[in-house]
């Protein structure tokens, strides 16, 4: 196993109990059409990845629950026996946030798609923290979650912010002085799958920019 | 990705519906494919559509997944003693998504047959976890999933885990099983063929679905078979699809060539990823066609095992290596009349004892990737 230790430029993070309002889709994606088969998961990471002004480069995308929304209607297409949306399908795939990304900005570098149950975030910088470390170049390690579903308090006991993202751009560093284990910052009610992003992003914003991967 | 050693393929083991790994090169020699049918819910009623089937069925259980890939892992660690296990990472390629994740949509969220939902299920890198621990493996996991690309992407990852001297070694594991869900997904898109899988073939109506599992082991310990790099990327025209120019691929297959300080005239031979759909099979033949001349000898695989989605990195780069290990390279199958007359797969098998192959995986969401492996 390798310790190595990532700076961190840029980061931002967003939840919300149920829905999250202004992801300021109209100025982030002007053309309508594809406005409108944005799924969820891609509003918020177009969203993230603004915040932490990146347009283009290599991304670490993680999702436990991907595109949940899309998900559940084909299920629930197939257990009903209804017409199944080919745009559902399209947009069930865990790589469809990074996607969309990667049509909106043009952005033709590598994309990785991560999906580790509850520890998707951790597994999700790790693999980041590689891509950085392999490559010398700056990374957007990203994670999204959102569960706002139709009935989805049947099922849901633990957590209490439905939409979820977090967001940090990385590169490697020699200088290991200052960097500093990821602390468990989240706030209580956060998906697990979330867990470390979230704690990295409050970290960076009370100004702790390296921190410590063992990978 | 940056200029890299290459890494060394150290073993491969397989399943596929023409039986385990020595089988189906064996039948494919034959030029017997393991087509068969399922029957799907679609639209409201019972279809049957062609489907590349396993011959002991897996069943959307964790047991059963945990089962075919616990043998799998098996039989490629077999000769690793208790240090090498300890350095090797393991990885996992596919595009199932977590079971228990249909179950709670399907058992609570809609309402159609309510049935208490159990939350001891697993994620898919749970697997990965549990296995590691089982077999005494490092604690390194990863699941990737980038649909068709997943297995193939877990390999360049690999790849970088090694040269990163993270671990020593790495099993990339690539699984795909019967899912109503992508089945039902992919007819609905009108993408399943009616018959059969027809690469590159100008009548070519559809793919068909496969399901496999398969691991290969990375290393740096000498071997005859070493994966010399590629090149992966993001870059789609629509989110299923890239344009039928083909220039995303193109783009993919060039720096593939340059991670390996490559050029085209290196290539031996390709496997296409063609999986019989009109607009891919046309966009990578642009493609190749762009960055190769007409000799290239090129070769689709999916008429023998089906797309096998997540797995079709490992389980086909597999059969490449044993099929040049037997002398040959396949030929492919239900091609009569190519989309571009001066680029035909081969339609005989090719005598073949070594050389440089490119490995070609063009997904949904416009996730390429190339890969390149080379037999001394």
């Amino acid at each position: 196993m390798r310790k190595v230790a990532l700076k961190i430029s840029n980061a931002a993070k967003i939840f919300t109990e149920t829905k999250i309002e202004n992801l300021e889709e109209k100025r982030l994606v002007p053309n309508m059409m594809m406005r409108r088969r944005l799924t969820r998961n891609a509003k918020v990471m177009l969203y993230l990845s603004d915040k932490c002004s990146f347009k283009s480069g290599k991304i670490v995308y993680g999702s436990c629950f991907s595109e949940l929304e899309e998900t559940a209607k084909i299920a629930n297409a197939v257990l009903e026996g209804g017409l199944l949306s080919p745009t559902s399908f399209q947009n069930s795939v865990y790589n469809t946030a990074p996607s969309y990304f990667s049509l909106i900005n043009r952005d033709k570098d590598e994309i990785i798609t991560i999906s580790s149950g509850m520890k998707t975030s951790r597994e999700t910088i790790k693999t980041a923290a590689l891509q950085a470390l392999v490559s010398g170049e700056k990374v957007l390690c990203v994670c999204v979650e959102c569960i706002n579903i139709k009935n989805i308090e049947e099922i849901n006991k633990c957590a209490k912010y439905l939409e979820a993202g977090a967001a940090f751009v990385l590169e490697t560093t020699e200088d290991f002085s200052g960097a500093k284990e990821i602390e468990d910052k989240r706030e209580k009610g956060m998906m697990d799958s979330l867990k470390e992003i979230m704690s990295v992003v409050d970290m960076f914003e009370q100004a702790d920019d390296k921190i410590l991967v063992e990978l | 990705m940056s200029k890299m050693d290459s890494v060394n393929i150290l073993g491969c083991e397989a399943i596929s519906s023409l039986g385990d790994l020595k089988q189906t090169v064996k039948l494919i020699k034959n030029s017997e494919t393991g087509i068969s049918s399922k029957r799907i819910d679609a639209n409201g009623e019972k279809v049957k559509i062609p489907y590349y089937l396993l011959e002991n069925e897996v069943k959307q259980n964790q047991k059963d997944i945990y089962a075919v890939l616990k043998n799998l892992l098996k039989k490629i660690v077999a000769n690793m003693d208790k240090n090498k296990r300890k350095s090797t990472a393991l990885l996992i390629g596919t595009s199932l998504i977590d079971w228990y994740l249909v179950d709670a949509i399907n058992s609570c969220a809609y309402e159609y047959k309510k049935t208490p939902y159990l939350s001891q299920k697993r994620s898919i890198d749970s697997y990965a976890k549990q296995l590691s621990s089982e077999f005494g493996l490092s604690d390194f996991t990863m699941s990737i999933n980038t649909a068709c690309t997943s297995s193939a992407n877990a390999l360049l990852e690999a790849k970088n885990l090694i040269n990163a001297g993270v671990t020593d070694y790495a099993v990339v594991l690539g699984l795909e099983i019967f899912s109503p869900v992508m089945s039902s997904g992919f007819y609905s898109m009108d993408l399943i063929s009616e018959t059969m899988p027809k690469p590159f073939d100008v009548d070519r109506d559809g793919l068909v679905l496969g399901e496999a599992a398969a691991g290969i082991l990375l290393g740096k310990e000498k071997s005859s078979w070493t994966l010399e790099g590629g090149f992966s990327n993001c870059n789609s025209q629509t989110i299923t699809s890239v344009s039928s120019s083909g220039d995303e691929c193109v783009e993919v297959m060039r720096k593939a060539l340059e991670d390996c300080s490559l050029h085209v005239e290196d290539i031996t031979a390709l496997k296409a990823h063609a999986t019989g759909s009109n607009s891919n099979d046309e966009a990578e033949l642009n493609a190749i066609s762009k960055v190769f001349d007409s000799s290239l000898i090129f070769t689709a695989l999916k008429p023998y095992i089906g797309h096998t989605i997540g797995a079709s990195g490992v389980i086909e780069i597999s059969i490449m290596m044993n099929a040049v290990d037997e002398g040959f390279i396949p030929k492919t199958l239900f091609c009569e009349e190519s989309i571009i007359e001066d680029f035909a797969p081969i339609n005989e098998h090719k005598e073949c004892k070594s050389g440089t192959f490119m490995c070609n995986y063009f997904g949904f969401g416009g996730n390429n990737t190339s890969l390149v492996i080379k037999k001394t």
